[in-house]
């Protein structure tokens, strides 16, 4: 999986936002990947940049926004809400729609809930801890940790909770003095306990073994294991560049579902590092030319890798990545792969206006090229796999028919993965923010400035549009539920949530006065 | 001889003169009234407060009237409690910062020297059982509905004159234990504008600007401000609550109290077990709205917009019925309500059924002033205004008279009928006999009382010894009928049996009192 | 006592028997005495008799009798406008009168300085009775709002004057006269409307017949 992408635009187009940023805790409801990575980015969707070949003449690299990913995230029973200027989280509870604020330490800037839904964690920039929130009784225990750290996130078992600084996400509360670029905080949720340790420079992600027992922090010179079932915990450091400075962009990592081997697919690099995570040792195995995107298939066995300059797919064991791998040719020059299954995936390409993707049927080899009413900008599957949702780019492919509904509009199509019946939509702006239930029914997205809840129905292909009381800001799923959340613009906060069965749009206002309760 | 026997016998005759002939050939003026005609009925008698004279007098239904010992303190202004046998009143007399024993009366004290102090009187039964030490600027009261607890604020709305001697507190509350007399200061915020009691007693909300503040009233925390709800974060910004009301549950305990803001069309739900604020959007700014305590919802009308707005209790999901005129007032209860319009020249008239969630439209033939629903909950009656005459029809001459409307709310309701009044209805009051409910109503210039069976639309004539002013009920079923007699006349009638009995001149009490400086400690 | 003091004191005889019509007044400070009249004095009318037990010594009794009213104006219930039916707009007025009976029995000491003047010193006990009436309508016998209230009261006077005499024939003489002093009453107590008091300045002017 590549590095979440910069400050997606629509954070960029809302100057205006409400003082809540509504940062909640990450929730990877309705994934279609196994990326269990517990960010607290927004998640936030933009446009796919135009099709740039860049210095090289090389067409630029694969974007893959993850939409999919739910950007905020809640529990199953609440929705937590950081607001920066008043030092508080507040906590939605569904159905009730009750509200209640807790202090937490200086300028929380993010918010993340454990997937055990018993805590949430903010990282509070202003005094450098975390808070560490019960998420039934709303107590706060705060943690100190490294100072001028500003991302966080949390292990899939809710355990742990890691803190680093990525120079590319605006700190809420800029550093000054010293600030270093190799520095983790690892907190134990249950104990409160805190371990710094230095790294490699520049951490800009984390992995967690799917047993718990790992977890690898990524730089792109190196990796450090960290033992967690280990009483200290120490950073174990596996160079995988010589020149730290100067080292390839590790876009992605992934790890096998074992443990032993960490995959790190580099910018530019023809060769997919291997990393021996319990010996240490660190091999290449070559993935094509161009290598521009990494995903493991739905039961971890596979790792495909997308060689857009080879137009080939790279299918190596997980188990075993030096056995011969699997080489499936592509029509046309696609760049991404999305697995729907572990029988299918889907091939496409963001980095150029093609109005096609492949279907590829992995027992077979073979890829199916399907048209598309204009070029791809994202996609998605359902968690079940079942439906697919292409988001489409604004710009038209160069051939485009300038009298079609589709021409120069935002638009996206729902496609069944089963008969590949189609639903192309025009859309009046850009979308913002998508997510999907875990059922794999329904998918919700909302619109750049346009007060509405766009509601789909994988099953029927069609949609529906819920009418919001201001203009979205955020919005996700709740976890083993239907139930979507919109947090919108409002001076003093205000969170719909939207049940599709029902059709019900009950909503909050106001519930930052709630910080401004005395007693 | 017989010129002086003549004289002599002149002389003699004069103490028989004429008695009712008065001389009267002087001239004066009082700079304030005799009575105020705005008594208070309570069960014991009517107090009326006598400003010439800085009197209070309690005035029987058998005519007798006695003063009310203030300790020589003038009552400013009075409630009745909700108990209709206490009487508040806040009392002031004046104060001589000059010890000299000599100086007695007020008129002896040189203006520099004069002062004021005040209390607050609880008068029962016809005299003082507690005084209390609360600010005389406070103009407002509310009180619990046991009527046990009153709260005295200042209501800035009330645009009364505000004196401040020394250094005056506005943002704080009194609460007054009108049985043992003891009070109770409590910070609030500025400028208190309602007081709610929850329906246990165990707390009241002071709405104040900006905020809501929740006094506890029993247990341990007694009198002192417990929570305070935000109704907003910005310093800068001023949101005046404008109407509220209490939502409790089927066990008793309020659970919610929802408070409309002036000039935003928002209502603020403030969750008063979990502590915590919802904004609802409303589609207006809401003029009035009252709890319905059958199906548990809250019903709220707009003053610039048709609508009638239902929100139920869980969420607080708004329903909408859309009505043809706007309406600005809502009457009645348990389930039944009619929907009015008294700041315009609209004229229709709705009666909701909240449980069948039916809206009959019914017209007025005037624009209402005032509507009352009968006890039985069978009726509505509405006093009318004039407006501009339109036509040389029915409708035309309906124009140029007030009138009252008789609104049928039963399940098969008649057309209303509407009656023509002689002049400006200056007082009307509702009362049954336990058969037939009737509608009393006085009318500017006209010394009748007209008693009107509202099933029937027909009046029978009281006769009054003069023209009214204004009616009250008393607790007893008596009413109280106030006449402009400068020396104080007031009959009470009995509306069943149609017996009357008149007090007069107990506006005269006191009139010729030097006024004396009371309460006056002076060491000789 | 004092002028039978004087009287004792002085050589020439003057007393005589009198019967006299006289005119009074009594200072009225009291501003309960603004609702009856703008007049600072209560001013009366009356007879004076004396009976002479010594030559410069008379015992004197007298009768004074008052009536005074006023239109009081009360402003309106509400604040007062310009009406041009009615003049105080909104307001009301009622009517009152205050009848006094002033019966007095002292003693009166003169002397004789010439035969046509008498100077002479008076002090007497003064008892009060008064009648006070409120009324809204006086042309109305029957109307309800009719207040009465009755009290007595007493109090003192005492000064002095000049007998100007004019002998007619024999002992029988026109005798004018004018009498300045001092008087003070208790407060006139009127039950519940109040009490009402008379002192200050008190004068007497009349013509009587001396025999």
């Amino acid at each position: 999986m590549r590095r979440a992408a910069p400050a997606p635009v629509w954070m960029a187009r809302a100057p205006g936002l409400l003082v809540a940023l509504a940062l909640v805790g990450c929730r990877d409801s309705g994934l279609s990947f196994t990326d269990n990575e517990s960010s607290a980015d927004t998640g936030g969707w933009g446009a796919a940049p135009p099709a740039d070949t860049g210095d090289d003449g090389e067409a630029p690299p694969e974007e893959e926004d993850d939409f999919l990913r739910l950007a905020p995230a809640a529990t199953d029973a609440y929705v937590f809400i950081a607001n920066p200027a008043r030092d508080t989280v507040t906590r939605v509870s569904v159905p009730s729609l009750a509200a209640l604020t807790a202090e937490v330490g200086e300028t929380p800037s993010v918010v993340a809930t454990a997937t055990d839904y018993t805590h949430a964690v903010t990282l509070n920039e202003g005094t450098d801890d975390v808070s560490i929130i019960d998420a039934p009784t709303m107590e706060v225990r705060n943690v100190g940790v490294r100072p001028n750290l500003n991302r966080l996130a949390l292990s899939d078992d809710g355990r742990w909770a890691m803190a680093w600084y990525d120079p590319d996400v605006e700190s809420e509360d800029p550093a000054d003095g010293v600030l270093s670029f190799n520095e983790v905080s690892v907190v134990n949720l249950a104990t409160g306990t805190h371990t710094p340790m230095a790294v490699g420079f520049n951490p800009h992600a984390v992995k967690w073994s799917v047993d718990g027992a790992l977890a690898v922090i990524v730089s792109d010179a190196s990796l450090a294991i960290v033992d967690l079932t280990a009483d200290v915990l120490e950073p174990r450091f596996i160079p995988i560049e010589e020149d730290a400075l100067n080292a390839p962009v590790a876009e992605e990592v992934e790890l096998s579902p074992d443990g032993a081997f960490a995959f790190v697919r580099q910018f530019g690099a023809t060769e997919l590092v291997v990393v021996d995570l319990v010996a240490g040792a660190v091999d290449r195995v070559p993935i094509g030319e161009n290598p521009t995107d990494m995903d493991l298939s739905p039961d971890g066995e596979r790792v495909a890798i997308v060689s857009r300059g080879a137009r080939e797919v790279w299918t190596l064991a997980a188990r075993d990545p030096w056995a011969r791998p699997e080489i499936t040719p592509m029509a046309s020059p696609y760049g991404s792969v999305l697995f729907a299954d572990d029988g299918t995936a889907l091939l496409y390409t963001n980095a150029s206006l093609l109005t096609t993707y492949g279907v590829w049927d992995i027992a077979s080899g073979t890829v199916t090229e399907r048209s598309l009413v204009k070029p791809v900008a994202s996609m998605g599957v359902s968690p079940t796999g079942g439906s697919l949702l292409v988001f489409h780019t604004e710009e038209d492919a160069e051939d485009a028919d300038a009298t079609s509904p589709f021409f120069g509009e935002f638009a996206l199509t729902l496609v069944d993965l089963d008969d590949f019946r189609t639903n192309p939509l025009v859309l009046d702006a850009e979308p913002t923010s998508f997510a999907t239930s875990d059922d794999g029914k329904w998918g919700f997205f909302v619109l750049d400035g346009l007060k509405y809840l766009e509601v789909l129905n994988f099953e029927s292909l069609l949609y529906d549009e819920v009418p919001l009381p201001s203009v979205p800001v955020h919005m996700g799923v709740l976890p083993a539920g239907n139930t979507a959340w919109v947090s919108q613009e409002h001076d003093l906060g205000r969170l719909s949530f939207y049940e599709p069965a029902s059709g019900s749009l009950d909503t909050i206002t106001g519930f930052e006065l709630n910080s401004g309760i005395e007693h | 001889m017989t010129k002086s026997l003549s004289l002599l016998a002149l002389l003699a005759l004069l103490p028989g003169c004429a008695p009712w002939d008065l001389p009267g050939n002087g001239y004066s003026s009082l700079e304030s009234l005799t009575w105020d005609p705005a008594v208070l009925a309570a069960a014991d008698g009517v107090y009326v407060r006598l400003p010439a004279a800085g009197d209070l007098v309690r005035v029987k239904p058998d005519g007798s009237f006695a003063t009310v010992n203030l300790g020589g303190a003038s009552p400013d202004r009075m409630v009745l409690a909700p108990d209709d046998e206490t009487v508040l009143a806040f009392v002031s007399w004046p104060v001589c910062l000059d010890d000299d024993p000599k100086i007695v009366y007020v008129d002896e004290c040189r203006n520099e020297d004069l002062d004021t102090d005040s209390e607050l009187a609880i008068i029962r039964d016809g005299a003082v059982v507690h005084a209390v030490d609360v600010p005389a600027q406070y103009n407002a009261f509310a009180f619990n509905e046991a009527g046990s607890l009153a709260v005295a604020y200042l209501d800035f709305s009330a645009g009364v004159d505000i004196d401040i001697s020394g250094v005056l507190n506005l943002t704080e509350a009194v609460f007054v234990d009108i049985a043992s007399g003891e009070a109770h200061s409590v910070p609030v915020g500025f400028a208190p504008e309602n007081v709610l009691f929850s329906a246990d007693g165990s707390k009241a909300l002071v709405l104040s600007r900006s905020r809501v503040a929740v006094v506890s009233l029993v247990g341990a925390d007694a009198w002192t401000r417990t929570v305070v709800y935000p109704l907003t974060l910005d310093v800068d910004q001023q949101v005046d609550p404008d109407n509220a009301v209490l939502i409790s549950n089927e066990s008793g305990d309020t659970d919610y109290a929802l408070v409309s803001v002036s000039g935003q069309a928002e209502l603020y739900v403030l969750d008063l077990t979990n502590e915590s604020i919802d904004i609802v959007e409303l589609d207006g700014v809401p003029a009035d709205l009252i709890v319905d305590p059958v199906t548990n919802r809250t019903l709220v009308v707009y003053s610039n917009r048709a609508t009638l707005d239902v929100l139920e209790h869980e969420l607080f999901e708004v329903e909408s019925f859309d009505l043809d005129e706007p309406c600005t007032r809502i009457a009645g209860d348990d389930g039944r309500f009619v929907l009015y319009n008294d700041r315009g020249t609209a004229h229709d008239v709705y009666v909701f059924d909240t449980e069948a969630e039916t809206l009959d439209e019914e017209l007025a033939e005037n624009p209402v002033m005032e509507l009352r629903i009968t006890e039985s909950a069978a009726w509505a009656v509405a006093t009318m205004d004039t407006e501009s005459a339109a036509g040389n029809d029915v409708s035309g001459f309906y124009d140029q008279y007030h009138g009252l409307g008789l609104f049928d709310l039963g399940d098969t309701p008649r057309d209303p009928v509407a009656l023509l009044l002689e002049g400006d209805p200056v007082g009307f009051a509702l009362t049954t006999d336990g058969t037939a409910d009737y509608a009393l109503v006085l009318m500017e210039g006209v010394d009748t009382l007209q008693k009107i069976d509202i099933a029937a639309g027909t009046s029978n004539e009281i006769r009054l010894e003069e023209s009214p002013v204004g009616i009250d009920a008393m607790p007893d079923g008596l009413f109280v009928v106030s006449h402009p007699n400068p020396l104080g006349l007031v009959t009470f009638v009995d509306a069943t049996t149609e017996s009357m009995n008149t007090a007069a001149g107990f506006a005269a009490v006191g009139l010729l009192e030097r006024p004396a400086l009371p309460r006056r400690n002076v060491e000789e | 006592m004092l002028s039978l003091l004087c009287a004792l004191a002085l050589p020439a005889a003057a007393a005589t028997n009198e019967l006299s019509f006289e005119v009074g007044w009594l200072g009225a400070p009291d501003p309960a005495w603004d609702l009856f009249s703008n007049d600072n004095a209560l001013g009366s009318v009356g007879l004076r008799a004396g009976f002479a037990v010594h030559p410069n010594v008379a015992i004197i009794a007298g009768w004074q009798h008052a009536a005074n009213g006023a239109t009081v104006d009360v402003p309106g219930a509400e604040d007062e406008t310009y009406d041009e039916e009615d003049y105080y707009g909104g307001g009301s007025s009622f009517e009152t009168a205050l009848y006094t009976d002033q019966f007095s029995v002292g003693s009166k000491a003169d002397v004789k300085v010439f035969k046509w003047l008498h100077p002479y010193v008076t002090a007497q006990l003064v008892g009060m009775r008064g009648l006070a009436r409120l009324d809204d309508d006086s042309g109305d016998d029957e109307n309800l709002t009719q207040v009465q209230r009755a009290g007595l009261t007493g109090g003192f006077l005492a000064g002095g004057g000049l007998d100007f005499i004019i002998k007619v024939r024999g002992k029988v003489a026109i005798a004018p006269y004018v009498e300045l002093g001092y008087g003070w009453m208790a407060p006139l107590a009127l039950k519940d409307l109040g009490t009402v008091q008379f002192s200050g300045f008190a004068g007497r002017t009349g013509v009587g017949v001396r025999f």
